[in-house]
């Protein structure tokens, strides 16, 4: 099955970190890009995506802020924090959210963590 | 303001839980090692911080900072030898950008690195004192170690220093962390530390 990811980072070189690791394992997905929340938002409702990797600080909204917008209006798509801030009031807020966390770099057995979590569910 | 020796010690002991969540962040990007110090914690001018690590060979340095706030607020440098960085920046990306993109990557790079370690020093930190903390996004500098620990404020402020030296020798990378608190921040520190400590007894 063909799904449809959006990675939301500020930054292009972890963009192109996760891009590059979830196309050698699932070649097949149509994969989008976000640089800020609110871009990540304006994706969400065009495009619908099945999943979504969300890092958390960065400029203009926060990625929970992004998350908490987005969960509004969408109610299915599974989302998981790829974030280095793993403090224990990220954590919570990200459960508050009914979202996963995975802590960066984003390595591959992270984005492993990420997909296999994406794919337990579908 | 003063910090007790055992106020110190916990200290020392708090940020190692941090900066070992660092670690294994820093090997997981390496595939290799990393050999760290114990955290080194005085009240120095920012003069005093720079003239340390200029001596311990941190030069001419490209530099990851970030502001770190909430009950008390720290300034976080990452630094490495000027030298060093296109390597780190290879060892960050690995085959996922092509070699021609490295030199244009670099500072994103470096960004992305520093944004890693200095979360992941923060919030081993904050967990283990029940504080919650905000972070800036990260910005890099490049220089001498004292144009860019005295790029805000003054070198002659007093701040409490906490240092720490790292290295992957495999790939000949020595970096070092320093968390700068002002103060005002002291205080707040000291009453979390003892609050911490308090928790133990």
């Amino acid at each position: 099955m063909v799904y449809k990811l959006l990675i939301v980072d500020d930054s292009k070189v972890s963009r192109m970190m996760i891009r590059n690791k979830v196309s050698q394992l699932q070649p097949d997905w149509d994969v989008l890009e976000a640089g800020t929340g609110d871009e990540a938002v304006a994706l969400v409702r065009a495009h619908g995506p099945d999943f979504i990797t969300m890092d958390v600080n960065m400029p203009g909204i926060s990625g929970f802020d992004a998350v908490a917008q987005i969960r509004a209006f969408d109610q299915h798509s599974r989302i998981a924090m790829l974030t280095a801030n793993i403090q224990e009031s990220s954590r919570a807020r990200a459960s508050d959210l009914n979202v996963t966390f995975v802590q960066k770099p984003a390595t591959e057995p992270a984005i492993r963590q990420a997909l296999d979590y994406f794919l337990a569910q579908s | 303001m003063t910090l007790t020796e055992l106020e110190l010690d916990a200290l020392v002991e708090v940020f190692n839980v941090g900066v070992g969540q660092a670690a294994s962040a820093l090997s997981q990007l390496a595939g290799d090692t990393v050999r760290l110090n114990v955290p080194k914690v005085e009240m120095l001018t920012k003069q005093g911080v720079s003239s340390e690590l200029t001596a311990q060979g941190a030069g001419r340095i490209c530099a990851v900072k970030q502001e770190f706030s909430g009950v008390l607020n720290t300034e976080a440098v990452l630094m490495f030898p000027v030298q060093q960085s296109l390597q780190l920046v290879q060892m960050m990306v690995g085959d996922d950008v092509p070699l021609e993109q490295l030199g244009e990557m670099e500072q994103e790079a470096l960004a992305e690195i520093g944004n890693i370690l200095l979360n992941s020093v923060v919030s081993g930190v904050a967990d283990v004192l029940k504080l919650r903390f905000e972070g800036s996004l990260p910005c890099v500098a490049l220089g001498p170690v004292q144009d860019v620990l005295g790029a805000q404020g003054s070198l002659d402020d007093m701040v409490l220093s906490l240092q720490i030296d790292f290295a992957i020798d495999a790939l000949e990378i020595q970096g070092f962390l320093v968390f700068m608190l002002d103060v005002e921040s002291v205080a707040s520190l000291k009453s979390t530390v003892r609050a911490f400590l308090e928790s133990l007894s």
